[in-house]
């Protein structure tokens, strides 16, 4: 709380100007920076809208979360189920037949492909045709590939986004907000041209923007990049490579200095997505790390250690609930107190934050999302059939973290996980089962986590006497955006911001840089405040809910 | 932000709520409604909502609502285009707002299962049980009493929730979701005396439909008990 607002008329004005009654709010996220000779000093993050939603569940038919978390978010919404499913699973110890696995991977990794080109196209790019940049070389091809909706990449690129989700509506009926996977399985008893309808519309996504726009060479040859020098060798490898939308990226992001800031603190969390159908047959709390094909983690200063939701905490010491507690989600509380209060206690934020307790060094805060996905992916140990593939360990050590690097993660996972929903179509058998009717058990405790587009998403239930006794929902943007704990050390996003060059105060697109590369799913406000002075830099918006 | 809104609809000629938080306030509004959301002329089915019952806008329409969880792409840009290509006079209204064009007709409208509703055929379970059969008497489809063209308009241009097998949760209508998730509601059709079902289709009532039912249980054909959607 180290500033003052200082709002001219004209400021005032602007942000009208930026208010759209058609924005699909997720919940408004307010960013405030304090500016020091040109760079960030300090950084407040406050998630401005509260919305009850684990309040609402207390009491209800254990199944509600299959319904009501979808609908905490409008991108994210198979992730939520598909994290609500597991939760149940595990509470009701239901048998899961191969096939549900198999269908409610492909349905979680065809909304994550959804999200990758939507993000980069409509959310990220936007930001690198900012006219600071108008003097940098490839400035006028950035603008002709980038410029929203007259981009020669753009309306392709975000219209193609629409295509892996077709897929997921084939087996869930419809995206966003589907019910489809519930304890047992999933509702759907797919047909072979269910499949083979989903075989084209991948193979043609994969061919019209992944192969021919976004990297200019084949999947297969992308992958055999192991190592950030492997990544730069690749983009000058061949004219294809060099002009693609990957390769100019590269290139042009170097050039306006994406490498050199937005490293946040280099600490990752994973708690990992994709079951094998074999392993997870019968899904556990204790059971999920060994049967993960894309595994869970943790990386910190430097070190890999096994995740365990028993470590999680959140601390509410300056988020807008009731006292100073650090709890595990399943003893989790969310009482709200008025901001106006709360904000002498020095809360400043509706989200809570998130924390993880590493046995013998202490809580962390941890950046969830591509990124650490990929980072934990490079950890040693893993089976023949889970993920391993060290290009992103390779980059955080060798370059160090940077915009540039989180987006490329980010992009780094299209073709993956393009593999992984092709591989699992094919292994569906049709005439097996996909739903084993469980026992509803009055009692039990359940977790359930995935991978969503934008980080680790995990849900706690306690169902007592046949319904909700307590639900906690701890999302990828809690874990990122959240804001300090107790011992005043800031959220990830927060730390992000630290150190950011701000050549133009009136346009410091720079934190919009590195607000998008988090990808969190709160349109953001960003405001810029003169650490000396207290004077208001600069207000401006960050995009639509992804 | 609510000032926002006010200010907002008293300038704008012509108002449209997009999905079922601004109609009616949505799953936010559950109970205990922990956030107060309310709609912009509704609270659930309570006329009034933020702007008031008699509120109008600068054209003198009420807000035009465009309920869904969430409302179709479609359903959205085609009523904006009417809207602004001067034809706001052909979008008549429900008795709660909606868009008749899209929301006179049911969810069942065009659902590939009306066969075996017709013939009341039961889908015994989910998975490869969706194969065949109707979700209306085992578990909750709200098809036959919810107005959405989600069969007609399909979603993602590829397919519905009950083609899918998935039971419709009524999320047009404002007292979406049912029962306010009471315990043993979700997924499971509520019966009264065990087999009747509490709510029947839209326009019937329980006595003429259990007298229907009875007698298409009858006529009904050897195919409505095999499985149609096959492999
Ligand atoms: S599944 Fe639902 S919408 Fe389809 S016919 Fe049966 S009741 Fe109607």
């Amino acid at each position: 709380m180290a500033t003052v607002t200082d709002l001219s008329p004209a400021g005032a004005k602007a942000l009208d100007l930026h208010v759209s009654p058609l924005g699909r709010v997720e919940g408004d996220l307010d960013v405030r920076v304090s500016v020091r000779d040109g760079v960030v000093t300090g950084a407040w993050t406050e998630a401005a809208m509260f919305r009850g939603f684990e309040i609402i569940l207390k009491g209800k038919d254990p199944q509600a979360g299959l319904i009501v978390t979808p609908r905490i978010c409008g991108i994210c919404g198979g992730s939520h189920l598909y994290k609500a499913a597991y939760a149940l699973d595990t509470a009701w110890k239901t048998e899961l037949p191969p096939n549900a696995t198999l269908v409610r991977n492909i349905a979680q990794a065809c909304e994550t492909l959804q999200s990758i080109p939507r993000w980069f196209y409509a959310l990220f790019a936007i930001d690198l045709v900012n006219k600071n940049y108008a003097r940098a070389e490839g400035y006028d091809e950035a603008v002709r590939r980038f410029a929203p909706f007259v981009g020669s990449s753009y309306e392709a690129g975000v219209t193609l986004s629409g295509k892996p989700v077709e897929v997921y509506a084939i087996y869930g009926g419809q995206w966003p907000h589907s019910s489809f996977m519930i304890p047992g399985g999933v509702m759907c008893g797919p047909t072979l041209a269910d499949v083979t309808r989903s075989i084209a519309i991948l193979e043609y996504w994969k061919d019209e923007w992944l192969e021919k726009r976004w990297l200019g060479c084949s999947v297969d040859r992308w992958l055999e990049n192991r190592s950030w020098a492997d990544v730069l060798a690749w983009v000058d490898e061949n004219e294809s490579h060099y002009n693609s939308d990957c390769g100019f990226f590269i290139r042009y992001a170097q050039r306006i200095g994406l490498d050199r800031f937005g490293a946040g603190f280099g600490n990752y969390l994973a708690t990992g997505t994709y079951f094998n159908p074999e392993k997870y047959a019968r899904p556990t709390i204790e059971g999920r790390n060994a049967a993960l094909i894309n595994r869970s983690g943790v990386f910190a200063d430097g070190i890999y250690y096994d995740f365990d939701q028993a470590n999680v905490r959140e601390d509410v010491t300056h988020a807008f609930y009731e006292g100073n507690h650090v709890l595990h989600p399943f003893e989790g509380r969310t009482e709200p107190v008025d901001p106006a209060v709360g904000r002498k206690q020095g809360k400043y934020t509706w989200a809570k934050a998130p924390r993880y307790e590493i046995p013998g060094v202490g809580a962390k805060p941890l950046e969830a999302g591509p990124l650490a996905r990929q980072v934990i992916a490079g950890k040693p140990g893993a089976e023949s059939w889970q993920d391993y593939d060290p290009l992103f360990h390779d980059a955080v050590t060798t370059v160090g973290p940077s915009v540039l690097v989180r987006v490329l993660a980010r992009m780094h996972e299209a073709p993956k996980y393009y593999k992984l929903a092709r591989r699992w179509l094919d292994e569906l058998n049709l005439h097996e089962k996909f739903y084993i009717k469980p026992q509803e058990l009055p009692d039990g405790r359940g977790f359930g986590s995935t991978e969503a587009a934008r980080g680790s998403l995990s849900d706690w239930i306690v169902i007592k006497d046949g319904k909700i006794e307590n639900y906690q929902v701890v999302t990828p943007t809690a874990w990122n955006i959240g804001p300090r704990d107790g011992k005043e050390i800031n959220g990830p996003m927060e730390q992000a911001f630290v150190g950011a060059p701000i050549v133009d105060p009136s346009d410091p697109v720079e934190l919009g840089h590195v607000a998008r590369s988090f990808d969190s799913c709160l349109v953001c406000t960003v405001h810029a405040y003169d650490e000396k002075s207290g004077r208001e830099l600069a207000r401006f918006r960050i995009g639509e809910g992804a | 932000m609510k000032d926002w809104v006010y200010e907002l609809a008293n300038q704008a000629s012509i108002v449209v709520a997009i999905g079922d938080c601004a109609c009616w306030g949505g799953i936010p509004a559950v109970a205990p409604n922990p956030s107060e959301s309310v709609g912009l002329q509704y609270l659930r089915r309570a006329r009034g909502g933020f702007l008031g019952g008699d509120w109008r806008s600068k054209a003198g329409l009420p807000v035009i609502n465009i309920p869904g969880c969430p409302a179709h792409p479609d359903w959205v840009t085609q009523i904006l285009v009417a809207v602004a290509s001067g034809r706001a006079g052909d979008v008549a209204l429900d008795e709660l707002q909606r868009p008749q064009t899209f929301f006179k007709s049911f969810t069942q409208t065009g659902c590939t299962r009306v066969q075996f509703f017709e013939y009341k055929q039961s889908t015994l379970e989910f998975g490869q049980g969706t194969r065949t059969g109707c979700l209306f008497y085992e578990f909750g489809c709200r098809g036959p009493m919810t107005r959405s063209p989600c069969n007609r308009i399909l979603w993602n241009r590829q397919s519905s929730k009950t083609r899918a097998g998935m039971p419709c949760t009524g999320c047009t209508e404002p007292e979406f979701p049912f029962f306010d998730l009471a315990p043993g509601t979700v997924f499971k059709t509520q019966k009264v005396s065990g087999t009747i079902p509490r709510d029947v289709p839209t326009g019937t009532d329980p006595i003429s439909y259990m007298a229907l039912a009875a007698a298409a249980r009858v006529a009904a054909p050897r195919w409505s008990k095999e499985d149609m959607f096959v492999v």
